[in-house]
């Protein structure tokens, strides 16, 4: 307990501070009912996720296995450059079809999570496959 | 990069957690190293091959096609 007291301080501060824009949105802004469910269900997931993290990592280095190594540092590498492809991708759809959103923020904010959302898929896709180099 | 790294494993009966904590490196690598989806650093090459108490290209064959 003693040991992940900064990473449940700080899963307690993102989860406040997370929760407390959610409740003002779902209170001041009731007719954006779907894209704030949306918006929970993400912050849930990052939650979950970061909460598995620093359980794998203290459960790591109790069995002394490095937390990261060249190979994890590798994929990570690998992951932005592709995630910074297909994100141009994205942010080209986005843009020929801007007549769809109807506020800049929704289209911004779509982008955002989308190349964070691309980002995380293919690094998951190379943790699992560790298929880096091309034929 | 193919390499021998499984066989020399099963001769001195090490497993592959075993031999990524001597190693220094998580399981998943040895994992991907074994299945050659890995090419390893000169530092891991280097230490893995100590472990085996061998030469790097021992335990690494380098081919041709190998890209750099």
């Amino acid at each position: 307990m003693k040991n992940n007291f900064k990473e449940i301080l700080f899963g307690l501060v993102l989860l406040i501070i997370f929760g407390g824009v959610l409740l003002w949105a779902v209170i001041s802004m009731p007719q954006e009912s779907l894209i704030i469910i949306i918006a929970i269900v993400i912050v849930l997931l990052a939650l979950v996720t970061f909460v598995a993290q620093v359980l794998k990592k203290k459960s790591d280095l109790e069995s002394s296995v490095p937390a990261e190594d060249e190979f994890t540092k590798l994929t990570r590498v690998y992951a932005g450059s592709r995630a910074f492809i297909y994100s141009m991708y994205l942010w080209l759809l986005i843009f020929i079809f801007n007549s769809a959103f109807t506020k800049p923020q929704t289209m911004l904010g779509i982008g955002i999570l989308g190349s964070a959302l691309i980002y995380g898929l293919w690094l998951l896709y190379f943790r699992i496959t560790g298929d880096m180099y091309e034929e | 990069m193919k390499n021998r790294m499984k066989e020399l494993r099963a001769r001195d009966n090490i497993t592959q957690a075993q031999l990524a904590n001597l190693v220094g490196v998580r399981r998943e690598t040895i994992v991907f190293l074994e299945k050659g989806k890995y090419n390893p650093s000169l530092s891991l090459a280097h230490a893995v091959a100590q472990v085996f108490n061998l030469a790097i290209e021992e335990v690494f064959i380098f081919e041709q096609t190998d890209t750099h």
